[in-house]
């Protein structure tokens, strides 16, 4: 076995505020060898970060380490003083990759000046050497030799990101500590940089720290792991003991709670409440009070971290006193909702009591939405040259999108960031007049609507916003937000609507919460309030922007659990837009794949998990990390970031990214149904022969050739295709 | 804004204590800042004095006070009679003191008004409305940014006679440009945050939104523009009066100055010319300071934005 490289002891860090000293870390021990990647996981607040910080002699100058140890390869470094660990350790032993690459790199200053900054300051090697070293770990990231010498914004986030690994590596420190390295990136980022570190540490041998919020990266790329909760470490042990036999509550509720793309039906766990701030000192379980297997004795002490059982492996620690039971009890509670599911089916035909009397020239039987052609195209500010030369290449965030959105469909539509999917939302409900094509709302053109249509369609369509931080008005109770919205409609009964509104998203009982401000609620309270006010005007549509996207894992379950429930009982529908294709398919039954303002592909989301057809897609799916540390993804082959929307001109807008990538690609493909199901837009997927005999060419949408190609297509496919 | 009045009880209870809660716990937020308490209760004290001070002044302020032997008292240093001496002429210093008191609050209360009130509704209007409505409005705020405050003034109540109330209206002419600007860059800061987008997209009215949304998430700045707007108006309009553009016959604190100046005996007579200049500066500054630290207690402060409100 390889030797100990870092070893913290009952390492328990303070924060000294205004309300007095807040224990961010308690007691905290682990240990990472040589060549070893460990992970610390936890939600916002845990700890982590500071664990983190206080090995580098990095806390904030209110922070202090009151007691335990941290000893690098055997030597105590404590209490070293910031030149001791500058001249020792920082960049030669231990480096440091933060989370935003673009605050990290100095704007002014090309990339291999701030390497010789570095270097020369921590290391003997000569100016040359220090280049030549950087150049090739940027060969190691697959990022070009050359292009060291540029500036930072000249790469896209991704690979920024992957200059600030090869910045941090290529002093071959023999740590790294990463925390949230990925976190501001799309998937498809993500999974490069993971790529990339992995291919750095075969290199290298490096050892890893890794800090995430993202329980599935752990699993999928460490060897050991620590789960951390309020300031304690909760369990730790190797993740394939934690993911086979989690002991601790917060493990396994955890676990539960991370919605799983492999398996998007399973019921997610909901762990109750927020992590809570700790003045003063800790004895007791910092759990305790979410958990719902706590009982007495957990509020009187703190657990001690020990090895789970005798004849396991001893390294499999747990900070519980009720291990045992807990997962007992935790085991039976699955097995018996796993029953009550079975038994008891959704039950339908609650809609009719939510009864809309019918308004004129509405169409209660046609679908809720019917896009057509959308085309939401932005002028970009055009210099005087440009207008001259009459140079126009507006930005075309939207392009062609059709969709429908039916009574209680709940349809998903995902791609990464500035594929258009929130110019898309904003259009559907007028914030933004679209360029092109037409949108009916049950029936009718929105651009027909006059004065009262909108005012119905205002109560009728509700959004739920990204940022439940910013989407309430400070200034307003809950009652008074829950309020507005049916004043602003004249609707009657509002004690009664505002009441069954907070009933229906769980802020029970009512009274708790109708008089406080935003700012005395937590994000997840926060987010059902602004639920609430959609539901209290009574709709048909919910629109979500990334709902959950700001939350924490836990309470992001709440919520997801709740948008789901509500669909279901409320008979709603939901267009639900995101970039994280495990809470989109946990929610959705429909799913639309957006990338650079098209639709790429759309059907039934099971299907589309199971088998992605066209090559975005299924590079998307291949870049969701899985929660398990057994599970082989092959990581996604794809390079580069998506371009702007500005002047792609014809042809299909992947074809620079696409594995598959062909000739024909130049021009626009057609959406043409695959396999009866689904919808794809690539040339993969339909005959070239048959559409030049159509003339189909000319027609952007030729569904119509749809029915004379389907036969080929089953033959079309390439095994390239389906990887 | 039917939709509100049309539902009677329930909305009407709700307005009500929302109001009412914002001005409890703004004056929480004051007694609570030990500092600010005390410039608010000598700004309570400055504003009594205004109310009472005529009432309780010992004489009139323009009656000429004379010795046993019947001369006019003229220059006196302060005794008991007159705790604050006399004037050249005989008028007791503290009688001028606390009848001018009123003036000055009115110079202060109306100035501030007219500012924050002019510079709200131009810098709410264009950050919201935005487009051509904006340019012109911003527009014409640069044009007032280009105009020598005191010059012009001197200029315009010359012209308009030179009167108590034509100065102060001038100096609130002139001085919303800078509410104009900040409020602007406010408005449109929070024109863009969700809560904004989210009352839009329940369908709400562009004025619903304007009062129920923009101005209560502008209104300690706004408190403050107020304040530091009232302790302008003060200060120009006490220097005006010193300059002789305005009514010597309102009894004001920068009057007051302005004789003892040009008496000739501001040297020797420091009883006579001292405490209008305190009562002026104290008044100004606590003015400034409490709006300062309200604004500071309420949370959302800037330095940036102090700075450009002049």
């Amino acid at each position: 076995m390889s030797e100990q490289l870092l070893q913290v002891d009952d390492l328990s860090v303070r924060y000294h505020t205004a309300s007095g000293p807040v224990a961010a870390v308690s007691d905290v021990s682990f240990s990472i060898d040589e060549g070893e990647y460990f992970g610390l996981v936890g939600e916002s607040g845990s700890g982590k970060s500071t664990a983190a910080m206080a090995i580098m002699g990095g806390l904030a100058s209110n922070g202090e380490v009151t007691s335990g140890s941290i000893s690098y390869r055997g030597e105590d470094i404590t209490d070293l003083s910031e030149r001791e660990l500058r001249e020792k350790l920082r960049w030669k032993e231990v480096a440091w990759i933060p989370q935003g690459s673009m605050s990290s790199l100095d704007p002014m200053m090309r990339l291999h000046e701030q390497a010789l900054g570095v270097g020369r300051r921590h290391s003997d090697l000569s100016d040359e050497e220090i280049g030549g070293k950087f150049r090739d770990m940027f060969e190691v990231v697959a990022l070009q030799r050359e292009r060291a010498t540029e500036y930072p914004h000249q790469f896209s986030g991704g690979m920024q990101q992957r200059a600030l690994i090869a910045l941090a590596l290529f002093l071959e420190p023999s740590l790294i500590i990463a925390d949230e390295p990925t976190t501001a990136l799309d998937v498809i980022m993500q999974d490069q940089v993971f790529k990339y570190l992995d291919a750095a540490r075969e290199e290298l041998a490096t050892s890893m720290l890794l800090i995430t919020h993202d329980i599935s990266l752990v699993f999928e790329s460490c060897d050991r792991m620590g789960v951390m909760h309020a300031g304690q470490l909760a369990e730790s042990g190797s993740v394939r003991d934690v993911y086979d036999s989690p002991r601790h509550p917060y493990t396994f509720l955890l676990q539960g709670s991370f919605p799983d793309i492999r398996y998007p039906e399973r019921d997610l766990e909901v762990i109750e409440g927020d992590p809570p701030q700790l003045l003063g000192d800790v004895a007791e379980c910092t759990f305790a009070d979410r958990c719902p297997f706590a009982v007495e004795e957990c509020r009187e002490l703190a657990p001690p971290l020990e090895p789970v059982e005798a004849g396991e492996d001893p390294d499999h620690r747990v900070a519980c006193i009720r291990s045992e039971e807990a997962y007992d009890e935790y085991q039976q509670r699955r097995a018996d909702a796993d029953e009550a599911t079975g038994r008891e089916e959704i039950d339908t035909g609650s809609k009719e009591a939510a009864g809309t009397a019918a308004t004129e020239g509405f169409d209660e039987d046609a679908p809720l939405f019917e896009v057509r052609n959308l085309e939401k195209y932005f002028d970009r500010n055009r210099s005087l040259l440009d207008s001259l030369f009459d140079r126009n290449d507006p930005v075309q965030a939207v392009d062609d999108v059709s969709l429908t959105l039916s009574e209680t469909d709940a349809r998903g539509v995902i791609g990464e960031s500035g594929c258009g999917k929130t110019t898309l939302l904003k259009t559907l409900v007028g914030l933004e007049s679209p360029t092109g094509g037409e949108i009916l709302f049950k029936g009718r053109d929105v651009a027909e609507f006059g004065r009262t249509d909108w005012k119905r369609f205002r109560s009728d369509v509700q959004l739920i916003f990204q940022d439940p931080f910013n989407s309430l008005d400070p200034k307003f109770t809950v009652e008074e937000t829950l309020r507005e919205p049916l004043a602003v409609h004249s609707m009657d009964d509002r004690d009664r609507r505002v009441r069954e509104a907070c009933e229906q998203v769980g802020l029970t009982p009512p009274e708790r919460y109708l008089g406080r401000l935003p700012d005395q609620l937590s994000g997840g309270e926060k987010q059902r309030v602004s639920i609430a006010r959609a539901l209290v005007v009574d709709p048909d549509v919910l629109l979500a922007d990334e709902p959950v996207s700001m939350l924490d894992v836990s309470t992001q379950t709440a919520v997801l659990e709740l948008l789901s429930d509500l669909v279901e009982e409320l008979g709603l529908a939901m267009l639900y837009i995101s970039h994280d294709l495990s809470t989109v398919s946990y929610v959705c039954n429909e799913i639309d794949v957006m990338y650079l303002g098209r639709v790429v592909e759309s059907g039934p989301t099971a299907d589309i998990l199971a088998d992605p057809k066209h090559p975005y897609s299924q590079a998307l799916i291949n870049a969701v990390p899985v929660p398990d540390p057994n599970a082989d993804r092959e990581r996604t082959v794809m390079e580069g970031a998506p371009r702007e929307p500005i002047g792609v001109g014809d042809g299909c807008r992947f074809r620079d990214r696409c594995p598959d990538a062909m000739e024909v690609c130049e021009r626009t493909p057609h959406t043409v149904p695959v396999d009866g199901t689904r919808d794809v837009a690539c040339h993969l997927y339909y005959d070239h022969e048959s559409e030049t005999t159509d003339g189909a060419a000319s027609d952007p949408v030729a569904d119509d050739a749809g029915d004379g190609t389907t036969d080929h297509q089953a033959d079309e496919q390439p095994a390239g295709g389906g990887n | 804004m039917s939709a509100s009045s049309q539902d009677g009880n329930g909305s009407r209870t709700v307005r009500d204590s929302y109001v009412v809660r914002n001005l409890t716990s703004g004056l929480r937020n004051i007694f609570q800042d030990r500092t600010t308490a005390v410039y608010f209760s000598i700004l309570l004290f400055v504003i009594i004095m205004g109310l009472a001070g005529p009432a309780i002044a010992p004489h009139q302020y323009d009656e000429v006070q004379y010795t046993d032997d019947g001369d006019i008292n003229r220059l006196a240093e302060p005794s008991m009679e007159h705790p604050l001496g006399t004037t050249d002429v005989g008028h007791d210093v503290l009688s001028r003191i606390l009848v001018g008191a009123r003036p000055t609050v009115i110079t202060g209360l109306l100035g501030g008004a007219m500012i924050i009130g002019i510079g709200m509704t131009i810098g709410v209007t264009a950050g919201y409305v935005g487009g051509t409505v904006e340019n012109v409005l911003m527009r014409m705020t640069d044009l007032v940014y280009g105009v020598p405050l005191i010059p012009f003034a001197i200029v315009l109540v010359a012209l308009f006679s030179v009167g108590f109330t034509e100065s102060i209206v001038v100096i609130g002419l002139i001085l919303w440009r800078g509410n104009a600007r900040v409020l602007r860059s406010q408005v449109l800061q929070i024109r863009e945050r969700p809560f904004i987008l989210a009352a839009k997209s329940t369908g709400a009215s562009t004025p619903r939104i304007i009062l129920k949304h923009v101005l209560p998430n502008i209104a300690s700045m706004a408190i403050l523009f107020f304040a530091i707007g009232v302790g302008y108006t003060i200060l120009i309009q006490a220097g005006l009066a010193f300059l002789g553009v305005s009514d010597p016959f309102v009894p004001s604190w920068g009057i007051m100055v302005r004789n003892a100046f040009n008496s000739g005996f501001m040297d020797v007579a420091w009883w006579w010319s001292i405490p209008p200049g305190v009562l002026i500066s104290v008044t100004v500054l606590s003015t400034f300071m409490f709006g300062r630290s309200y604004e500071t207690t309420t949370g959302e402060g800037s330095d940036e934005a102090i700075i450009q409100a002049g």
